[in-house]
């Protein structure tokens, strides 16, 4: 009798200590809108009989209007505070050079529209990365949000790297504070340190010039999973915009609308 | 005989000229900024065959500048699609365009008839 009536009273205790121990974990299958795409087609597709994220458009548009722009890019939809940031990776089809960025600290806020950030830059040629960059960009002028090339990218620090971009891509970004470490199957390839706090904000991902598979992405804060993301299912937002044809008439007719609106 | 070429030339010379004149014949778009075209900017059409860019519209639909439609373009590919960026949001957007007014957007490419003026109003973003 005493053994039931401890089991009621431990149980709840101990699922609501479970449940408050990992506040702020994210788990993709909870949430259609866990990330925004910037750019490029991003889709969830099968291969080799498993869900993958795939970006498929192999050129970027240079918008110019934020660094993630230039690329194909995702991003998470909401900032975190994390200190390791695990992607799994495929590139499919390179041409010319081929870029693979890794955004963090992205800030998205009335005065950056992801102006701000930092990122580990991979750049090669169809065969293999050669090049690391870590670079900084960040907003030049707060108060023209909507003007093009409002944004600056320093480089802050530049390696040579060999890495075959054929194989399968195991990047870990690894943050303290100002630091920030690159590994790529296990091997470091770039440390740096940074001006600011590195350990906040939006993260995400770009290509440019070559097809990008997804095969799992991890969010981590000292060994806790705020995010993970398998791609079993889509949960991608994709702004869009409807548009409806007019003919002449109707035109005419909203212009003198308009012309008569703006005379009162 | 004589006659006979001057009918001959005049009707190649006739012919010449409509040739002349359905290959002038422009495809235009003009974009408008509808109910919700706030921060759209740069607005750009790719030709649906080889997804390269075919018409550009550096523009930023801004009703607080007048801004409220860009200015008519040739384009030079019939069959394509548009992406736009936003500067509200940063990121870019594609078009989707109900052609028949049913409410519901057409797939990702559509066809524009050959030598029309078509513009195109902003219904809704999301």
């Amino acid at each position: 009798m005493l053994m039931f009536d401890l089991k009621k009273i431990i149980l709840p205790i101990v699922a609501v200590v479970i449940m408050f121990s990992f506040p702020s974990t994210i788990f993709a299958e909870n949430n259609s809108n866990l990330w925004k795409k910037v750019s490029g087609i991003w889709n969830i597709v099968q291969y080799n009989n498993k869900n993958v994220l795939v970006q498929s458009r192999v050129s970027s548009y240079p918008w110019q209007y934020n660094e993630p722009l230039n690329y194909n890019s995702l991003m998470l939809s909401e900032a975190n505070d994390y200190s390791l940031i695990k992607y799994v990776f495929e590139i499919k089809d390179p041409v010319k050079q081929v870029d693979l960025v890794l955004f963090f600290n992205t800030e998205f806020s009335e005065t950056s529209k992801y102006h701000n950030l930092y990122a580990f830059r991979l750049s090669g040629n169809n065969a293999r990365f050669n090049n690391c960059d870590f670079f900084k960009s960040h907003i030049i002028d707060t108060g023209e949000m909507r003007k093009k090339k409002n944004f600056k990218v320093s480089v802050l620090s530049s390696t040579y790297c060999t890495i075959s971009t054929s194989q399968k891509l195991n990047c870990q970004v690894k943050i303290d504070d100002k630091s920030a470490t690159l590994y790529v199957n296990d091997i470091k390839i770039q440390s740096c340190e940074a001006p600011d706090s590195l350990n906040k904000g939006i993260v995400g991902f770009g290509v440019r010039n070559a097809v990008l598979i997804v095969h799992d992405f991890t969010l981590l804060k000292n060994g806790n999973v705020l995010v993970h993301d398998d791609f079993s299912k889509d949960n991608i937002k994709r702004n869009r915009v409807i548009m409806k044809k007019i003919s002449k008439e109707e035109y005419d007719r909203l212009k003198k609308q308009k012309q008569e609106q703006r005379n009162k | 005989m004589k006659k006979m070429y001057a009918v001959i030339l005049t009707l190649c010379v006739g012919l010449f000229i409509a040739g002349v004149n359905c290959g002038s014949e422009t495809t235009e778009i003009a974009w408008v900024n509808g109910t919700a075209g706030e921060g759209i900017s740069d607005i750009v059409w790719f030709d649906g065959n080889n997804q390269t860019p075919n018409q550009t519209w550096n523009e930023t639909l801004d009703a607080a500048k007048s801004k409220t439609e860009t200015t008519s373009k040739e384009i030079t590919s019939v069959n394509g699609y548009a992406l736009c960026s936003s500067t509200l949001s940063g990121t870019e957007a594609r078009i989707y365009v109900d052609l028949d007014g049913d409410g519901i957007p057409s797939d990702i490419s559509w066809r524009v008839d050959e030598g029309s003026s078509n513009r195109y109003t902003i219904s809704k973003t999301e």
